[in-house]
């Protein structure tokens, strides 16, 4: 160890914090060197006056004006603490008060809450007539889709229609839209249902029909009298579907035969609007219209409807 | 357990609000707390006021004292704080400044007076008192702790938070330093 080395650490050999063997070099090296040796004295002599350094006298007010500054500043304290959980009681309240006036009145939830959002006058009145129960996963209201034309004189709509082999008979279908309406569409219920059930609603005895439809929703699916679509001889449909057109005042635009698994026919005509209704009842005569509930009442006030007709087989 | 320990006069402060409990408290560690507040300030009015200030403290914060470490550790490190933060503030760098603006050159080192004549002028207590003056703070705090107060090592790591090693070579270049500083005194001794 050189001097430099001996004096960085002589504080520490003073404290006994140096290993033996750094302590064995330590006082070889200070045998040896004088100026250590100095140092090391030097460095006792400024920690012994620095241990002897007396106390400085306390003043004998000291405690007295401790305990005085306290109880004032206790009270003071005291107050400010008072104050500020006033303010914060006050803030909560008022936070309170403001919240309860800025919420809106609250209204019951129901199924069909969803639906009042639509935009359209078609939709909301859809929306009315949606039933109020909640409707059971087997069963999917058909698709009805409405738009506005460019003009926005014309309506189209588009009806699906099911050629009925047997009247009031359930039929069970599976994925049974392939064609989907292009426009803007809304279904119902679920999209990933792909159950369809089509009912045929005898105009006559309604509310009875609506009990049995509530009733066979009601129904585990498994329970439900399920009749597999018979093979439909084609009838002339076409034909009475064009002497409605006809009838109801308007015309063919395009009629064109499809060769889907499902849909036979897809005929484009248009028809007065103050005539719509009238042509729905022909139709719903006739043929089971899968969309009827949605579209039977739908108000319609332009000069001209575009309906797409799609004929089930 | 003594009617008159730490614990018993802690526990009374700060479940019964006992101010009597408190006075001895203060009693019991006043000299300590002024002797610390006297070395760090240098003078009697500023340690008066630090002392006074860290008993206040002490009262407002003992109901948040959790009686896991010394009692009289956590009245030292409240002491310590309060002499920095009143060496440190605004008021007290412009008192300073002003008070050697008037006193002149009242400095050992200053070359208008050699330390000798000084030391002829001033006790030496006054002297090792400006001597400890001088150091930087972090060095100032470990000389004052452990070869003035004496506490251990492992009070002076909880009180500063400073870990052992700091601890050692802080007060190794403190020493050193005083030893410089205080050449003249000792060779008087």
């Amino acid at each position: 160890m050189n001097c430099k080395q001996v004096q960085q650490i002589l504080s520490d050999y003073l404290e006994g914090f140096v290993s033996d063997l750094q302590k064995k070099e330590i006082e070889q090296h200070l045998q040896q060197c004088e100026q250590c040796q100095i140092e090391l004295d030097e460095l006792k002599k400024t920690v012994e006056l620095l241990k002897n350094l007396p106390a400085p006298p306390v003043s004998e007010k000291l405690v007295e004006s401790v305990m005085e500054k306290i109880s004032t500043t206790g009270i003071r304290k005291r107050k400010f603490t008072l104050l500020l959980t006033g303010i914060a009681c006050a803030a909560i309240i008022a936070f309170v008060v403001l919240f309860k006036l800025s919420q809106p009145v609250k209204i019951a939830y129901q199924p069909e809450t969803k639906m009042k959002s639509a935009q359209t006058t078609v939709e909301e009145k859809k929306t009315e007539i949606t039933p109020k129960t909640p409707v059971s996963r087997e069963k999917k209201i058909a698709v009805i889709s409405s738009k506005e034309t460019e003009k926005q004189e014309k309506t189209e709509i588009v009806i699906q229609l099911a050629y009925l082999g047997q009247p009031q008979k359930v039929y069970e279908k599976r994925n049974s839209i392939k064609e989907k309406p292009t426009d803007i569409a809304m279904d119902t219920m679920e999209t990933a249902q792909q159950k369809e059930i089509i009912m045929r609603e005898p105009r006559i005895e309604k509310a009875e029909s609506e009990d049995k439809k509530s009733q066979e929703i009601a129904k585990p699916l498994a329970a439900r009298p399920v009749i597999k679509p018979e093979p439909v001889e084609q009838l002339s449909t076409e034909s009475e579907i064009i002497k409605h057109i006809h009838a109801a005042g308007g015309k063919i635009l395009s009629e064109s035969p499809v060769s889907d698994t499902e849909i036979s026919h897809v005929f484009v005509a248009e028809i007065p609007g103050s005539m719509y209704k009238n042509f729905l009842d022909h139709l719903a005569g006739t043929f089971q219209i899968k969309n009827y509930d949605s579209i039977k009442d739908v108000t319609i006030s332009e000069t001209f409807i575009t309906i797409r007709l799609q004929l089930f087989r | 357990m003594n009617e008159f320990d730490d614990e018993t006069l802690v526990r009374r402060v700060q479940e019964e609000n006992d101010m009597y409990a408190f006075e001895m408290i203060v009693t019991k560690y006043q000299n300590k707390v002024y002797g610390i507040c006297f070395r760090f300030m240098g003078e009697h009015h500023e340690a008066f006021d630090c002392a006074q200030d860290t008993f206040v403290k002490i009262y407002q914060n003992i109901r948040s004292f959790k009686h896991l470490s010394s009692f009289g550790t956590w009245v030292y490190r409240i002491a310590v704080n309060t002499c920095k933060n009143r060496l440190s503030s605004w008021d007290f760098v412009r008192k300073k400044r002003t008070t050697y603006l008037g006193n002149g050159c009242t400095d050992i080192e200053n070359q208008c007076v050699s330390p000798a004549q000084q030391y002829k002028k001033t006790t030496i207590v006054e002297i090792v008192q400006n001597a400890i003056n001088k150091l930087p703070f972090d060095q100032k705090q470990i000389v004052i702790l452990r070869d003035i107060q004496q506490l251990s090592y492992e009070e002076i790591e909880k009180i500063t938070g400073l870990p052992l090693g700091t601890v050692k070579s802080k007060l190794s270049r403190a020493r050193r330093k005083l030893k410089e500083l205080l050449k003249d005194v000792e060779h008087e001794l």
